[in-house]
């Protein structure tokens, strides 16, 4: 009896997987179609008729690699950033109790439930002034204070587990401050560290809101809403050039998942599951 | 514990002139103030500039002539139905998506706690679509929805379950389910995982010891499972409400709001009043509206929870 609803467990589980994952084979099978199998009904199952043409094709359209280059800039500035201010905020929550910490710390995390779309028209008029529409500055400014509330909230766990002793020791062995924080407190976060730039890249990448608002020149255009703008016309798309861009578009985060798989969801469960 | 440290720096040195308690705050203050002044620029400016805005004539064309205009924007949006229609949408939207998201992911967390072979490989491929970034989820799901080409009609032609090729996103009744499901492929894995991973918190001998009491399967569940994970519950479902009330870009990919305006939400009509019509105004000031309500919405659920946590208790 117990062993029969196992199996039935098993069962359930493997048709979700399959349901959840078959849009993902979906999409790569359809990015190494050749155009004239695409449209072809009942569609071509058969793996041997298929080509790497598509990938060729997208991987040689300038278009596509000035967004790459773009999203590159935008996610690595916004991890760099978010990390770095990150890091000492919450190092200093961590660490140093004055009037107003814990207020100051629950206003920062509030700051991640404004609604983007709200605040979006306030920030474009903002930026207008400020003549910074159009610059890398913009987007990585506003991907870091997406991703910088929850980066400080997690971080300081992280800290938090780190005996004060230590620095009380490199206080009597003549060490600064910033000399304490730098060379002994941060190397022993560093998964911490990694936790946050994998969360802030995360969110950089998939930014979609404020590449579209904040900057309107083709040069410098993010991938989300570049192959939104530049392959989804309004009639015939080319399904499997767009397939093709977006698996490459993903194909970063695919690598970060594989290869840092505990590390980014130790930082995405942390936020919600600490308490 | 925590103000100890302070205290012990300070009686050990009387070289600094104020005293070393007052270099450790302005240490610690400054090692905030970056931060803090990232979030003044990129939150705390745009809001006060966001209920500026929303009193005053302010067009995308003209930027730089803006005037007072007596509750003009809030007058335009209080006599248009259709911002009444598109709240309502949203909200359809988010309680459908959440719940969806919060069942499922449930219910694979559940599966995938018990004991079993290989759970963080199936874990790792459940949390699979997650990965990928919302455009490119709407994309696969707007090739998966096409009308002539789409594997999804196929797929229901093959099983007989339709009849003639449906415009899933082109059809009043059918545009906002689709994109719901889109929604919630993307979604329900991180859901998954956050709480999985609060099950793994809950105590062994705790759901041992309701055993040896005599507690079915499902008092178990109800009575030691889910006030265990209550905090974490609680922390998911608000930050999925969060999410899906601002979503932006699968509307905007899939539908683009309509067919007529079957998916107009929130975020859409927003974006359509100061982009598309220009109106800055108009935009700040449903931007304006929307951030009473989840303030409102906030402290109301946090209240509603709290009360049930301490009924528990």
């Amino acid at each position: 009896m117990k062993d029969r609803s196992h199996l039935l467990l098993n069962i359930l589980l493997l048709i979700l997987l399959v349901l959840f994952l078959a849009p993902i084979y979906w999409m790569i099978l359809t990015a190494l179609k050749p155009n004239a199998l695409l449209l072809k009904m009942p569609p071509e199952w058969n793996p041997f008729k298929l080509t790497l043409e598509n990938f060729t094709t997208i991987l040689s359209d300038h278009k596509f690699l000035v967004f790459y280059k773009n999203t590159g800039i935008v996610a690595f500035g916004t991890t760099f950033l978010s990390m770095i201010l990150a890091a000492l905020a919450s190092y200093s929550f961590s660490r140093f109790k004055f009037r107003g910490s814990s207020f100051l710390q629950l206003v920062f995390l509030s700051t991640q439930m404004f609604p983007a779309v709200a605040l979006m028209i306030a920030l474009y008029a903002l930026y207008h002034k400020l003549h910074l529409l159009n610059t890398y500055t913009a987007l990585i400014l506003a991907c870091a204070t997406n991703a910088l509330p929850l980066s400080i909230w997690v971080l300081k766990g992280f800290f938090d587990t780190i005996p004060r002793s230590l620095e009380e020791a490199a206080s009597i062995d003549g060490c600064g401050r910033i000399q304490t924080l730098f060379q002994i407190i941060l190397p022993l976060v560093k998964p911490g560290i990694l936790a946050i730039s994998i969360y802030a890249f995360l969110i950089s990448w998939d930014d979609f809101l404020w590449g579209l608002t904040l900057v309107s020149k083709m040069e410098l255009r993010t991938l989300a809403p570049g192959i939104a703008l530049a392959y989804l016309g309004e009639y015939n798309y080319d399904w499997a050039k767009v397939m093709a861009a977006s698996v490459v578009a993903s194909l970063p985060i695919l690598l970060v998942f594989i290869f840092l798989q505990k590390h980014m969801i130790s930082g995405l469960v942390m936020g919600a599951v600490k308490e | 514990m925590k103000s100890k440290l302070v205290i012990k720096f300070d009686l050990n040195s009387n070289k600094y002139f104020f005293g070393k308690l007052f270099y450790d705050k302005l240490f610690a203050i400054g090692l905030i103030l970056p931060a803090a002044l990232m979030l003044c620029l990129t939150i705390v400016l745009p809001l006060l500039e966001v209920i500026r805005m929303s009193f005053h004539n302010y067009s995308l064309l003209n930027m730089n002539q803006i005037k007072w205009n007596n509750f003009a924007n809030y007058q335009l949006l209080f006599t248009d139905p259709e911002l009444l229609f598109a709240f309502l949408r949203t909200f359809y939207y988010v309680v459908v998506t959440v719940s969806l998201n919060l069942v499922i992911g449930f219910t694979i967390a559940l599966l995938l706690n018990r004991e079993i072979k290989s759970r963080n490989f199936l874990r790792g491929l459940f949390f699979l679509p997650w990965t990928f970034p919302t455009l490119v989820a709407a994309v696969v799901w707007l090739w998966i929805y096409q009308p002539q080409y789409g594997i999804f009609n196929y797929l229901l032609q093959t099983c007989d379950l339709i009849s003639r090729h449906v415009n899933w996103l082109g059809e009043l009744n059918t545009a906002m389910p689709a994109v719901i499901v889109a929604s919630v492929w993307k979604q329900t894995p991180l859901m998954m995982v956050m709480i999985l991973a609060a099950l793994q918190t809950v105590p062994r001998d705790l759901e041992e010891a309701a055993v040896i009491d005599g507690a079915s399967s499902s008092q178990r569940f109800f009575n030691v499972t889910i006030p265990c994970i209550m905090g974490v519950l609680k922390t998911v479902i608000l930050s999925s409400i969060i999410t899906n009330f601002q979503m932006f870009a699968l509307f905007f990919v899939m539908t683009g709001g309509g067919p007529v305006r079957a998916t107009t939400t929130l975020a859409i009509y927003t974006y359509e009043a100061a982009f598309m019509q220009f109106n800055l105004g108009k935009g700040a000031a449903v931007g304006v509206l929307w951030l009473v309500f989840l303030v409102v919405f906030t402290v109301t659920y946090n209240r509603i929870l709290s009360k049930k946590e301490a009924f528990q208790d």
